[in-house]
């Protein structure tokens, strides 16, 4: 039995399961090794540069939600047609609106397979020196697959659930900031010229990748009308995230230490000690616990896309997992596609650059049309199709 | 699912549990001849050998002869012969017209309560066999059905599997009429709804509904009764049967539907908006919809202080993870992450496990499974030896294995502590799923470790958030999360806060306080 | 769809990973040869390495097969030494000698020999921050004469030696008498500009340890032994401990002896010119432990005239200590470097540091307390 079909009624998603949605797609490997680069281009001030790059990727996500609000419960494959094409022959706005989903699916497979891989070399390097690389691959698509190709309201819930498993690992690296951190190692602060302080906003910037996901949950949203609120205090959830750990990675190692760490929240995790441990080192249970957060990306990125193909191309819903299985070979050979971890980052770096710019371009230049042509979404008592 | 609501709709319960019936006998009315009426019930039951038929005199009327037939065991013969006997051969005075004297019965010889007029031969069998008897007079074509149920039952004991310190001592008995009235009695409200039903084509057990009108959201008590009706089954001997026909799915190791021996759970969970499905035969009453987080509530939360409750709460969740994963974990430290644990232990662990022979996996798969077998087998063991069989399966067994070199001490504590853990669950029917799940975690732990068991937890966790029960998703209200609802799952705030009803179950009325 | 090939798809994924157990990474804990000391000597060839691996059925309280008392001391480990150009090439002959694989995952304890400190340790450093199973969080030493003999004392309070050392050094440190650094913080000291990696030195005989001071490194490379007494100021002013009890010459004869309790220190630095000029104020507050010269102590004009005896002695030791460091080590173990980094940036990169350190004008003032006399009211 097709679990999606079990119960009639489709139950869109709440407001903080939209926020949830949000933090946990945009909070994933990147915490694994983010203040690397920042401490490359900024040093101690990455502390504030962070900051203003998650100013940022409010502005972004600002942009999207703004955007998708004039079509309240409705899925962007309904209205962005409508919005592209004339009323009379929607053919043409489907065949517009393609570059547009293509352009944001590109990320959304691009990013899931190398966090695939990126989280892969993770565990390679720090618990599985000898499991090959494909067999780690396979066990995280095949059980992402599985899970993203349930309804969506499952996947919100799972999100939901899985919220605050992620801020269990930000306590530990707060509470390790606090026993082993140096004030003196985060000064000396405002060093960098504008040149380089630009540089490192837009590096921090371009950590927060991810948001895009709106675009295929929006449509589900119950009161999309409050979806400003919760989106921004999701990014600003993530940017404490962040903050928390990239101030105590600095406040620890300093900044010239943590220019060389590969992986340096696991070195963080590394450097912990708590009087009455029962474990001793505690890495391998972040990279346990980091599963969650790797994985949750995963799944919302890889739902999203499914939603897309399924939506857009009126595929019967039960199907999901079908179209689900086709994408792991493709995910596969996304994967395995960088040759080595240096190209890993350089495609990281690409996918990073890529997100934010695809998801600005295609909301400025779509809220400027909906603007130009002064369409909103129609009947907002209208809602999408359900599923089943 | 689908399917099965499709097949309800055609059918109706009532008419199909009467087909082998009506086989049988037809729509045959009582006869005026007694002899025939005695031949003919004799003849439906196949000369039951339990089948007891007292002619006699009525001392009215010592021309009319009548018959008193019941079966063996099944009725309250006592009664029978002190109130319906006794005045009808013993009381004088002579009536001649035969009507009269079918309505003087009626109007003081039967001394009974419970008494109908009865045509249908059909309704007379059934209720016969139900433990009535039925009484007939010669050339009346009415029969009288008497209530006299009256077996051999056990009285209202301890509930056995949900033992209380603080609470109610009353279990839930085998007699259907005992414990609607062991409900009714804690709810003295006139909206206490109780439907009957006859499932089972032979059995034809009695099932009650019970739920409070105006409380209860309508549309699950409708998909209840749906479902209950779309049975089709032969017998129907617990509550079990009952639940498994009538789940969202089969494909899970989790129970959606809850089951309890005790009178006050049901009533809590009547309160709360949910429906009870008493079985005649079993104690155990059914509980729907029900959601994962109630399965580790015990009854006794609500009776004790909530700081206690909660603390208590917290402790079995720690159980519950115990018994799932400490195996898996065991696997998972030794042979992927032994840096993870103290220098000193590893040295002992390592000590320990010099002399195993095996694997982790296999030493806790092999210690697992016997623990299991001695488990079950102390459930089988005759009373007074169980408890003693078991000491000696624990302790002798397991030290001997440890001294023998066969397994580690430390493997002997992880088994002592996952066995132990998954008694502190109250409702054995979950504990029961754990134990289950506990042997795929362990091979995944061997495969892949801490990673492995994290993947298995999200594929546990998605089967879990799939999952729903009469409609409602089962891991609420944390998932879709009901803030309102938390202050009942894993803390349980006073009685004074919970002045709503839980949003969970959609109540119709949800405000506990100012109602009448 | 098949409904009854749910549960079966589902138990052939987990026969199929039944079959995987065991594979690639899966090592039971008694397959690995936990190594819980490290040492590494300079050798002409490049490096001597040697391990210390516990046996298990010998260590006291695992019980194992029944055998009763274990044995302690050098009965109980076993040691390994390999020598190579490369670490790893050392490893590599330790691991030609081993019966299971070797394991650095509890590895608590790196000695490293003095020679080997005074050549430069950020190769073998870097061989150790490569690898994932080595810890940050573990004791770095430098012994007097080689690790590898030091790996062949045996203390007979402990079972494992290294544990001996281990808990030597974390007392010390509980106590506030020796410097609390260790690899982690060996580290980023090496990689702060601003600061310098400190280190405990021991000496190592067959039944005996002793802690002998602290090893003043430059980077890498250790420059020198700072004396006891010495490490104390030393550890006052870099780390705001306490440091041990100070004995103190009395204005008649004997000693009174001083314990410092409570400690805070305040740095101060400012330019003149080029040249720093830093001053660091000491408040310490302790007890009277000892007393064998004939003072009143319960008359409030012998405690102040202790107490300026007391800090005069204190500030005359930090002078040596820091004229030592200046003149004879050139190197800043106070890291007053890393003020001048974070607090003025301009200056630093002006600056050299180490020579700037080496003409600074540091002085040192200490103000001390007299909480408590002990239990004698005299």
């Amino acid at each position: 039995m097709d679990p999606s079909s079990k119960q009639g009624k489709e139950q869109p998603i709440s407001i903080y399961q939209g926020h949830a949605l949000i933090v946990t797609t945009v909070v994933g490997v990147g915490v694994l090794y983010m203040q690397r680069g920042i401490a490359q281009t900024a040093g101690a001030d990455g502390i504030w540069t962070i900051l203003l790059g998650g100013l940022l990727a409010m502005l972004e996500l600002y942009i999207l939600t703004k955007l998708l609000q004039r079509f309240p419960k409705q899925h962007s494959t309904v209205w962005m047609p409508r919005l592209l094409g004339s009323e009379k022959r929607s053919g043409v706005g489907k065949i517009l609106a393609l570059p547009f989903f293509f352009a944001i699916a590109l990320f959304w497979i691009s990013a899931s397979a190398l966090a695939c891989r990126t989280f892969g070399e993770v565990l390679v390097t720090a618990i599985f020196p000898l499991t090959p690389m494909s067999v780690i691959l396979l066990t995280l698509l095949v059980t992402a697959v599985f899970v993203a190709s349930t309804p969506v309201e499952v996947i919100a819930r799972f999100n939901e659930f899985l919220l605050p498993v992620l801020y269990l690992p930000v306590i530990l690296i707060f509470a390790v900031w606090a026993k082993e951190g140096e004030w003196l190692n985060m000064l000396p602060l405002f060093q960098l010229s504008w040149k380089e302080a630009g540089l490192g906003i837009l590096v921090s910037f371009f950590a927060f990748s991810g948001s895009s996901i709106v675009f295929a949950f929006m449509g589900y949203y119950q009161q999309p009308e409050k979806a400003v609120k919760a989106h921004m205090s999701a990014i600003a959830v993530i940017i404490l995230i962040y903050w928390i750990v990239t101030a105590a990675s600095v406040a620890v190692f300093g900044p010239d230490e943590l220019k060389r760490l590969m992986w340096p929240t696991l070195d963080l995790v590394k450097s912990a000690e708590f009087p009455g441990m029962i474990l001793e080192r505690l890495e391998s249970g972040l990279i346990a616990i980091w599963v969650v957060a790797v994985f949750t990306t995963l799944v919302n990125l890889l739902a999203a896309l499914i939603d897309i193909i399924v939506r857009l191309f009126r595929i019967q819903d039960r199907s999901r997992k079908w179209i689900g299985l086709a994408l792991i070979p493709v995910l596969y050979f996304l994967a395995i596609w960088p040759k080595d971890i240096q190209d890993l980052f350089f495609w990281n770096w690409i996918v990073g650059v890529y997100s934010p710019l695809v998801s600005i371009t295609v909301g400025l230049i779509l809220l400027a049309i909906a603007l130009l042509r002064r369409k909103k979404g129609g009947d907002p008592h209208v809602p999408t199709p359900p599923t089943s | 699912m689908r399917r099965r609501r499709e097949r309800t709709k055609e059918k109706k319960l009532q008419e199909r549990s009467q087909k082998q019936l009506q086989d049988k006998v037809g729509d045959r009315k009582v006869s005026a001849d007694l002899e025939e009426n005695i031949r003919f019930i004799s003849q439906v039951l196949g000369d039951g050998a339990d089948l007891i038929t007292r002619k006699f005199t009525i001392q009215y009327a010592p021309d009319r002869q009548a018959a008193l037939l019941y079966l063996d065991g099944m009725s309250n013969v006592p009664l029978l012969d002190n109130f319906v006997l006794r005045p009808m051969m013993l009381q004088g005075e002579q009536v001649k017209n035969k009507t009269e004297l079918w309505d003087l019965i009626f109007e003081s010889l039967l001394h009974t309560g419970e008494t109908k007029k009865q045509t249908e031969m059909r309704s007379m069998v059934e209720s016969l066999l139900s433990g009535d008897a039925i009484l007939f007079v010669d050339g009346c074509t009415e029969g009288a059905v008497i209530g006299a149920k009256g077996w051999q039952q056990r009285g209202v004991t301890d509930p056995k599997s949900e033992s209380v310190i603080r609470g109610s001592r009353e279990g839930f008995t085998e007699n259907l009429r005992v414990n609607t009235a062991l409900i009714r009695r804690r709810l003295k409200d006139p909206d206490l709804r109780m439907k009957n039903y006859k499932i089972g084509v032979r059995t034809n057990t009695n099932v009650s509904v019970m739920y409070i009108e105006g409380v209860v959201d309508d549309a699950v008590v409708k998909e209840v009764e749906d479902r209950l009706k779309s049975i089709e089954l032969d017998g129907i001997l617990e509550s079990g049967y009952i639940e498994e026909m009538i789940e969202d799915t089969h494909w899970t190791p989790f129970p959606g539907i809850q089951n309890t021996e005790r009178p006050d759970a049901a009533v809590a969970n009547l309160l709360e908006g949910k429906i009870c499905i008493l079985v005649d035969g079993t104690p155990n009453v059914l509980i729907a919809p029900a959601v994962f987080s109630q399965f580790y509530a015990s009854p006794e939360d609500y009776y004790e202080r909530y700081l206690i409750a909660t603390f208590l709460r917290g402790l079995r969740l720690v159980a519950f993870l115990t018994a799932l994963l400490l195996p898996a974990l065991y696997i998972a430290f030794i042979s992927f992450h032994p840096e993870m644990i103290p220098s000193k232990l590893a040295i002992a662990m390592a000590a320990g496990r010099a002399s195993v022979p095996f694997p982790s996996i296999v030493e806790a798969l092999v210690m697992e499974i016997s623990v299991e077998i001695l488990r079950e087998a102390s459930v089988r063991l005759p009373g007074p030896i169980g408890p003693t069989i078991g000491i000696v399966g624990a302790l002798v067994i397991g030290e001997a294995a440890v001294s023998a070199g066969l397994v580690s001490p430390l493997m002997v504590i992880v088994v002592g502590m996952t066995t132990i853990s998954s008694y502190a669950n109250p409702s054995y029917n979950a504990a029961i799923s754990v134990r289950l799940l506990r042997f795929p975690f362990m091979i995944v732990a061997a495969a892949f470790g801490l990673y492995g068991i994290m993947m298995s937890l999200m594929i546990l966790l998605v089967h879990l958030i799939q999952l729903r029960s009469f409609g409602v998703p089962y891991m609420s209200p944390l998932a879709p999360l009901r803030i309102s609802d938390v202050k009942d799952t894993l803390i349980r705030v006073p009685w004074p806060w919970m002045k709503k009803r839980p949003v969970t179950f959609r109540p119709g009325d949800d405000r506990r306080e100012g109602e009448t | 769809m098949f409904p009854l090939l749910r549960p079966v798809r589902g138990w052939a994924v987990l026969c199929m990973l039944l079959a995987l157990t065991g594979c690639w990474d899966a090592r039971e804990v008694e397959e690995r040869t936990s190594v819980i000391a490290l040492g590494v000597d300079a050798h002409p060839q490049g490096y001597e390495v040697t391990v210390q691996v516990p046996n298990p059925l010998k260590v006291v309280g695992s019980g194992g097969s029944g055998g009763g008392g274990g044995e302690g001391g050098q009965a109980a480990v076993q040691l390994f030494t390999g020598v190579g150009k490369t670490l790893n090439d050392a490893m590599n002959e330790i691991r030609n000698q081993t019966n299971q694989r070797i394991f650095f995952g509890h590895t608590q304890l790196l000695m490293l020999g003095d020679q080997m400190a005074r050549k430069g340790i950020s190769g073998m450093l870097d061989a150790l921050r490569r690898q994932q199973e080595i810890r940050r969080r573990q004791w770095a030493l430098v012994v007097k004469g080689k690790a590898k003999d030091a790996m062949k004392a045996s203390p007979k309070l402990e079972q494992i030696p290294m544990e001996y050392m281990v808990y030597l050094i974390a007392n010390g440190v509980r106590e506030g008498r020796y410097s609390s650094e260790g690899l982690s913080d060996l580290y980023s000291n090496i990689f702060n500009p601003g600061k310098q990696p400190i280190l405990n030195f021991i000496e190592a005989e067959p039944e005996k340890v002793r802690w002998l001071g602290l090893a003043i490194m430059n980077k890498d490379r250790m420059v020198g032994l700072l004396p006891r007494k010495e490490s104390q100021v030393l550890l006052q002013l870099r780390d705001e401990e306490v440091g041990e009890s100070f004995n103190t010459p009395c204005h008649k004869r004997g000693y009174i002896v001083f314990q410092p309790q409570g400690l805070k220190r305040d740095v101060r630095i400012q330019f003149q010119g080029i040249r720093p000029v830093i001053r660091v104020n000491v408040d310490l507050r302790g007890e009277i432990v000892e007393k064998s010269c004939d003072v009143d102590l319960s008359r409030d004009p012998v405690i102040h005239a202790l107490e300026k005896q007391v800090r005069r002695r204190y500030e005359h030791l930090a002078q040596t200590m820091v004229a030592r460091l200046q003149k004879q080590f050139r190197t800043d173990a106070c890291n007053f470097g890393n003020r001048v980094r974070a607090y003025y940036p301009q200056k630093w990169k002006q600056l050299d540091w180490s020579e700037a350190f080496s003409q600074a004008d540091v002085r040192v003032n200490y103000h001390v307390k007299i909480l408590r006399i002990g239990l004698e009211a005299k």
